[in-house]
């Protein structure tokens, strides 16, 4: 027996005639709501998380100063320049709209996959989406020069009898991250709606059961309800599936269908869709692993938990490593001196430094999730998660930056460097997003109690038996399908 | 009240049998027909088998992308430890298993590759931009580099087939615990090779032309062929009385799923690759499709895209159709037309600027078809057809769509 | 219809179980006993309880297709006539009206409208929001939804009387059977 199978947490062995269980300890459905809610109603705020909430909220307090900076002076506060018009506020947007990626498909994709370690994990990962929406929705607002016409961009009627136009990738942006932030937050709420019920008739301060009264529309658990809801569920799980392809490939869109040579490649949607998954997962990750911790949530979000999720930064960072040696055989398969030399450079012009930090970041850590004793080990995945991120954010920099730097005229040739009102933005934004994170933490459940109480194996009405209590309407066929003549 | 306990291996027939010989000797003789006919109707056009060349290249291409689906289905199962497919795994391994044959299959088209290939032809060599890749696209290397994809596939899909066959005689969990950390190395060699392949096939038949998205392309329409075969093959085992009531409504509804999903995924990379070159349009790229689009091809992507992408896609849209015998069948015979339409759009053009078709279009269909499903057929004899012994069976036979 | 099925302020009766798969029983036989006005409270979705209670399916998958087409078609016509018809101005070479530039906000507006409906639909067929109910005043029922099941006979259900139906509930192997008044005052 390994030393594994001792411990009462590690439920990451693998055999194949028992599923790992999803929920460690000794849970029922009372004491994992009593778990779960208390954190929201009862347990008295940690010290730590005012001390947290401070830090972040004083960050933030940072992002809008800059913002209100860059407002007054205009956009020449930051590092653009001729050659390089387009800097961090597009690479921070990139970064932060991938990361909400790792929320849609644990919500959705995974749904649909019917993997059920999902139920543990997805309620925070749709508040992390949704979090990082808002703070990749700010960079391209703020970067549009004139602020007071921002709502050209959308098709409202004005003054000057004006359209945006529909033929460009930008506008295509706007659509697609309006769209993705909306059904993001109606099915984040949606899967909340119950959760939120068992706050309102758990909760015993009057203004707390007005609150989580008025947010739970009167839900009381009806069959007949679940049955739409359950429909709902799936219907919104079909529509994000796509959705969060799209939005990333969108994104993608914004470089792709220009010219510049790095940027002018067909591989870019889903190469992008991947990186993004691979980005938030580990974002996920970064908050997941201090939240189980802190909050005794250890037998809800398990090292098998960990361990998944894992396996599809695993995933995905093969993808992102696969997509980058294609695109470079292409560059040089296609003949084009531009396109090679954009390649090249990339590789060993001034930004080399940046692209071996992508590349040892976002190629070489993710393999070592080959490692068993790598996937399993708290500290260690945390450590690869940070790097993770780094080297996301640095693929976004890389593919900005370096195909702009220089371009096809090499008189215009030129090096880009960010502010410090671009670096105090950028890490504002994090302090935006932690302090989503943190109210996320404080006031709303963070594991979705009603859908985990689904994979416990208590909640199986009927084990080993199908349809126990017969069709009643003949919606399913019968079982068998008839061979012969059918 | 019907109390439906689990189906169980007892409750019908797992074994080819009688049938299988019968299969093998019709499907071998409409193969090797097939393959005479066509190299007949080949040699009278008199233009030195070049027409068959490309006929060839789009039939050996749509059977080899669906046998490259069932290779990557395959270490699918075993990354995510999916339990309701493995009632039918054995039909996904022995049409993964049929890869060698398909190596010997791939013969002809390194063979004629240099009436195929523009790359190839002896007098390709004064073109400069041919010259930067001659270290790539040169007869030497093709053919090196297609006994490589072979050997790496006959390796992954017999790694997979005999392991599974081992555990249908000792039910030794090893093997699944093996298969599962094979999976993951597997599919990493599978993504490189797939890919590479796509493009030395299909891609390189216009050398001038690149798409990094092209490999992809390529997998994608396989899949989806694989998808479509899966149900019909599961299907004919049904009808002649076999794999009855435990493959169930609930397997198929999610052969219907994955015929649907990955239809959809096969769009998305197409308008990936479309989009993108149209908008930028720059020559070297637009070229390939302004060649697909006019002079009788455009008519054939409008069939295209309607055929492969918006048809099925509305009609496997509904819960009702996944479920509904009939439907499927009749999507998934579309889906593996539709997909084979597809390839002829992507290679014909190379080989007439103007609309073809020829009977030697179908004949070779029916010739590498035939040989295909007789090696599929010979390796599925005298085996079960149901990894019997698979720990996770049981969980298979009583899966259902929550 | 007798007498006691007019008892004034009476919303049901209620029944509590502890475990679900004595619950999918019990649906069961108030199903086959012909109830119509009735209905299971638990903490989350039952599997098998849609067979159980005899639901049948929902509407809600032709509300979203109207949605979806809604939004596809409008999608459709405010690209043409604000880029071809209204505001036409050529740019960087592209038709007007260029059907591939035209599919990413074709497919978002579609899938965002397809949400719409599906959000909308879902609450509006359930009749949420309605944060007054009979239920809300009964203190066991505080449990429905967090760790406890129930079934509720609703007294408008032309089957209801007050004392069979209450002793077939006890027949179902929950909790004692309690009344549900139609006001919150008790």
């Amino acid at each position: 027996m390994s030393p594994a199978a001792h411990d009462p947490l590690n439920n990451t062995v693998d055999d194949p005639t028992r599923p790992n269980a999803l929920i460690l300890g000794d849970n029922d459905f009372t004491s994992l709501t009593v778990k779960v809610s208390d954190i929201v109603l009862e347990r008295k705020t940690p010290r730590a998380w005012y001390v947290a909430f401070t830090v972040t909220a004083g960050l933030t307090g940072v992002l809008f100063l800059m913002i209100g900076y860059l407002f007054i002076k205009g956009v020449g506060v930051w590092g653009l320049n001729n050659p390089v018009s387009w800097g961090w506020a597009i690479v921070n947007f990139v970064f932060w709209v991938g990361i909400g990626h790792a929320g849609t498909l644990i919500s959705a994709i995974l749904f649909l996959l019917r993997q059920k370690w999902r139920t543990s994990i997805n309620r925070f990962a749709e508040a992390m989406t949704i979090f990082a929406v808002i703070c990749a929705g700010i960079f391209p607002a703020i970067h549009v020069g004139r602020i007071w016409v921002v709502y050209w961009l959308f098709p409202l009627p004005n003054y000057q009898a004006m359209w945006p136009n529909f033929r460009s990738p930008l506008l295509w942006d706007v659509f697609a991250v309006g769209t993705y932030a909306t059904v993001s937050l109606l099915f984040w709420y949606t899967g909340m709606v119950p959760d939120l019920a068992t706050l309102r008739d758990r909760a015993r301060g009057r203004m707390q059961q007005i609150i989580y009264g008025i947010l739970a529309v009167g839900w009381r658990g009806s069959h007949r309800h679940w049955h739409r809801y359950e429909k709902a569920y799936l219907i919104l799980a079909g529509l994000a599936t796509p959705l969060v392809l799209s939005v990333h490939s969108v994104v993608s869109f914004d470089f792709a269908t220009a010219q510049i040579p790095g940027w002018h490649t067909t591989i870019f949607p889903p190469y992008f869709v991947a990186g993004a998954v691979f980005s938030g997962f580990a974002m996920v990750g970064t908050l997941l692993i201090p939240a189980r911790q802190w909050f005794g949530l250890k037998e809800f979000i398990t090292l098998h938990h960990l361990e998944n999720m894992n396996k599809i930064i695993l995933a995905t960072g093969s993808m992102v490593g696969f997509a980058y040696a294609t695109e470079f055989f292409i560059a040089w398969y296609s003949g084009n001196p531009n396109e090679s030399f954009a390649f090249v450079n990339r590789a060993f012009g001034p930004y080399s430094w940046a692209y071996w930090i992508m590349v040892s970041c976002n190629v070489i850590t993710p393999q070592l999730f080959w490692i068993k004793k790598v996937r399993t080990t708290v500290p260690v995945m945390w450590a690869m998660y940070i790097f993770v991120n780094i080297g996301m954010w640095f693929e976004r920099f890389v593919i900005t930056v370096t195909s702009l730097h220089r371009d096809f005229l090499p008189s215009s040739w030129g090096y880009y460097d960010p502010t410090v009102v671009d670096i105090l933005t950028f890490v504002g934004s994090f302090g935006l997003f932690f302090t989503l994170v943190l109210l996320f933490i404080r006031f709303l459940p963070m594991v979705a109690m009603a859908e985990v109480k689904t994979v416990m194996p208590i909640a199986d009405a009927h084990s080993g038996e199908r349809r126990a209590v017969g069709d009643y309407h003949g919606d399913i066929p019968a079982a068998s399908p008839e061979g012969g003549g059918a | 009240m019907a109390h439906h306990h689990v189906p169980s291996l007892e409750d019908t027939k797992t074994t080819l049998d009688g049938l299988g010989g019968k299969v093998f000797a019709v499907s071998a003789a409409v193969g090797v027909i097939g393959l005479v006919v066509s190299i007949g109707l080949g040699l009278a056009e008199g233009d030195d088998l070049r027409h068959f060349g490309y006929s060839y290249l789009v039939n050996f291409a749509f059977f080899l992308a669906i046998a490259l689906g069932a290779l990557f289905f395959l270490p699918i199962q075993y990354v995510t430890k999916a339990s309701w497919i493995i009632v039918v795994r054995r039909l996904v391994e022995v049409m993964a298993a049929s890869l060698p044959v398909l190596a010997l299959l791939a013969v002809p088209v390194v063979v004629l590759a240099g009436r195929i290939y523009g790359w190839a032809a002896p007098e390709a060599g004064s073109d400069p931009l041919l010259a930067h890749k001659v270290a790539f696209l040169s007869p030497r290397w093709f053919t090196i580099r297609w006994a490589i994809y072979f050997g790496l596939w006959t390796w992954l899909s017999f790694t997979f087939w005999r392991r599974s066959l081992a555990q249908d005689a000792t039910g030794d969990l090893r093997h699944t615990h093996k298969l599962e950390n094979f999976s993951g190395f597997a599919l990493l060699v599978y993504a490189l090779s797939v890919s590479l392949a796509g493009m030395d096939l299909l891609m390189s038949v216009d050398y001038i032309w690149f798409s990094t998205i092209f490999g992809v392309y390529f997998w994608a329409g396989g899949l989806v062929s694989f998808f479509a075969v899966l149900t019909l093959v599961t299907m004919g085992l049904q009808k002649t009385g076999r794999l009855t009531h435990i493959v169930s409504p609930e397997h198929f509804h999610d052969y219907g799923k994955l015929m649907f999903a990955f239809t959809f995924f096969w769009a998305y990379i197409a308008f990936s690759q479309y989009m993108l070159y149209w908008y930028a349009n720059i020559p070297e790229e637009t070229g390939w499709y302004l060649l697909r689009s006019g002079q009788g091809w455009g008519k054939v992507g409008m069939v295209v895209l309607f055929a492969a992408f918006l048809l099925p896609f509305a009609g496997l849209i509904s819960r009702y159709a996944k479920r509904n015998r009939k439907m499927l069948a009749f999507w998934a015979a579309w889906i593996v037309v539709a997909q084979w339409i597809n390839l002829y759009w992507v290679v014909m053009p190379e080989y007439s600027h103007d609309f073809v078709f020829s009977p030697m279009d179908v004949t070779l269909f029916f010739g590498i078809g035939g040989t295909w499903l007789a090696a599929i057929t010979r390796l599925a004899m005298g085996r079960s057809l149901v990894p019997m012994k698979d720990p996770r069976l049981d969980d298979s036979l009583r899966f259902e769509n929550a | 219809m007798a007498a006691d099925t007019q008892i004034s302020g009476l919303y049901g009766l209620l029944t509590e179980f502890e475990s679900p798969s004595v619950l999918v029983q019990a649906a069961a036989q108030v199903r086959d006993a012909g109830y119509r006005n009735w209905d299971v409270h638990t903490p989350f979705p039952i599997h098998g309880m849609d067979e159980a209670m005899g639901i049948r399916g929902t509407q809600l998958p032709f509300v979203v297709l109207a949605g979806g087409l809604i939004g596809l078609g409008l999608a459709t016509l405010m690209q043409w006539w604000m880029n071809a018809v209204d505001y036409p101005f050529v740019i960087s070479g592209k038709p007007l009206f260029g059907i591939p530039a035209n599919i990413p906000v074709m497919f978002e507006l579609t899938v965002l409208f397809s949400a719409f409906a599906a959000f909308f639909g879902m609450w509006g067929l359930n009749g949420m929001p309605k944060w007054h109910h009979p239920l809300f005043a009964n203190r066991r029922f505080l449990r429905a939804t967090q760790d406890r099941f129930f079934i509720v006979i609703e007294a408008r259900d032309p089957r209801f009387r007050l004392h069979e139906t209450s002793a077939f509930l006890a027949s179902l192997g929950g909790s004692e059977v309690e009344e549900v008044k139609e006001s919150a005052e008790d």
